[in-house]
């Protein structure tokens, strides 16, 4: 059993990424909640340190979005970029992505998919990594709901003293 | 701040100079204001649009039911409010100033304390404190800190000619800057006659606990009682800057600011 957990929670909207971080911190004190708002940003992280969960978004800039220049406008799949680039550098980190979108547009790669058959095809491509999928929506708890079980299922709230 | 422009001037020996030093300073006053246009942009105004279009979609979910036409209608509408809450963003960059150097002029810390304490001083009729100035530090500071000086001198003496009880109080005003740190110190210490120290603890410390709670918003809005608490607002934009106040052992008040300061390239620095 450890003494403290670290999440990666890779977020560009402000409001999803407080909301998300207000629930990851009301878990405990052991939790260290790292942010990344951009495809960079996050391999970044990953460069420097190795959290225990990631909790990835699907849509993403390329860049963080600076006070000048818009980091690029988010690629539908700016998510399964970070594994694509994780699982290239065997960077294995279970992973829960949180979407806003019920229907995920893949943009110019084809017709867009929904949650279940984007969760089939992550579990495909990543199944060393990938441990879930849930729909975010600030309207009701069930997001959260469904985190704690994923999160409860990959043993990191087990963790948690 | 006409005051402190007046004080500035006096430095200024060309037209050019001082409308530099005045545009400088109008901006620095017109800061706090755009700082509170951008939280509100950023901090109110976004979550609450966000939260609205999440609404908006969880209500269309429940009344569109199985109509394969509500997953088109789902992915345009998320679509749509993270664009909304792009183009927040851009919109709390115009409460910015682009052209910071254009409008930039520098003072040596001797200075800029000196003409902080004119100034403060033109302000506080008929009261006359033994001052003495010291300042350390071989750095210049941008028009925009001066202001910033100014409004620590100027809430630190009002305070002492308003509560010190004292006629002719002795006032020590010290300026330190840490280069390294990126901090400009400023303490004001002053003698307090005796039982004006009793009355005075309640009231400073219902202002530490706002201060200490951040509950500062609508307070720095009114007048009086007010003046650390508008020195907190700006002090406490960076995680550098600081506040403290209250009595020493030896019965003296003293008024302690931190002010963030980011070194530049150049010898000058700017404020954060």
């Amino acid at each position: 059993m450890i003494e403290s957990v670290t999440i990666l929670l890779v977020e560009d909207e402000g409001p999803k990424r407080k909301n998300i971080t207000k629930y990851l911190a009301g878990l405990g004190e052991e939790v260290t909640v790292v942010v990344a708002r951009s495809v960079n940003s996050a391999l970044d992280e990953l460069d420097k340190s190795k959290p225990d969960v990631m909790l990835l978004d699907m849509s993403l800039p390329t860049f963080d979005i600076g006070d000048r220049e818009p980091g690029g406008r988010p690629q539908g799949f700016g998510g399964i970029e970070i594994l694509r680039q994780m699982a290239l550098a065997e960077i294995i980190i279970p992973t829960i992505v949180i979407t806003g979108y019920e229907a995920i547009p893949r943009g110019e790669a084809g017709p867009s998919v929904d949650i279940n058959q984007m969760r089939t095809e992550l579990q495909a491509e990543f199944p060393e990594m990938f441990q879930g999928i849930l729909h975010y929506n600030s309207t009701y708890d069930e997001w959260q709901r469904e985190l704690h079980r994923l999160l409860n299922e990959i043993g990191i709230l087990g963790d948690i003293k | 701040m006409i005051a402190l422009a007046r004080a500035v001037i006096r430095d200024d020996l060309t037209f050019p100079d001082f409308a530099t030093t005045v545009v400088s300073l109008f901006w620095a006053a017109l800061e706090p204001s755009l700082a509170m246009a951008r939280r509100y942009i950023i901090d109110d105004l976004k979550p609450n649009i966000a939260s609205m279009f999440d609404e908006f979609r969880a209500s269309a979910r429940t009344l569109a039911g199985a109509d394969p036409a509500f997953m088109q209608f789902e992915m345009e509408a998320a679509s749509r409010a993270s664009d909304v809450q792009r183009a927040l963003d851009d919109a709390a960059t115009w409460f910015t100033r682009a052209d910071v150097e254009a409008v930039r002029r520098y003072f040596t810390l001797e200075q800029a304390v000196k003409i902080a304490v004119e100034s403060a001083m033109r302000c506080q009729r008929a009261f006359e404190a033994d001052l003495n100035i010291n300042t350390q530090g071989d750095v210049q500071i941008s028009a925009d800190s001066l202001v910033f000086v100014h409004d620590v001198l100027f809430s630190a003496l009002d305070n002492v000619n308003a509560h010190s009880g004292l006629k002719n109080p002795k006032v020590d005003v010290r300026a330190h800057a840490d280069v390294t740190a990126g901090q400009l110190h400023i303490e004001v210490l002053s003698d307090v006659k005796g039982q004006n120290r009793i009355t005075k603890e309640q009231p400073l410390a219902d202002i530490r606990k706002l201060i200490d709670q951040r509950a500062i918003g609508t307070r720095t809005r009114k007048e009086g009682l007010t003046g650390f608490m508008k020195l907190a607002a700006v002090v406490h934009q960076s995680e550098r800057g600081a506040i403290d106040f209250g009595f020493t052992a030896e019965g003296r008040f003293f008024l302690h600011v931190t002010y963030s300061l980011i070194v530049q390239s150049r010898p000058e620095m700017v404020s954060e």
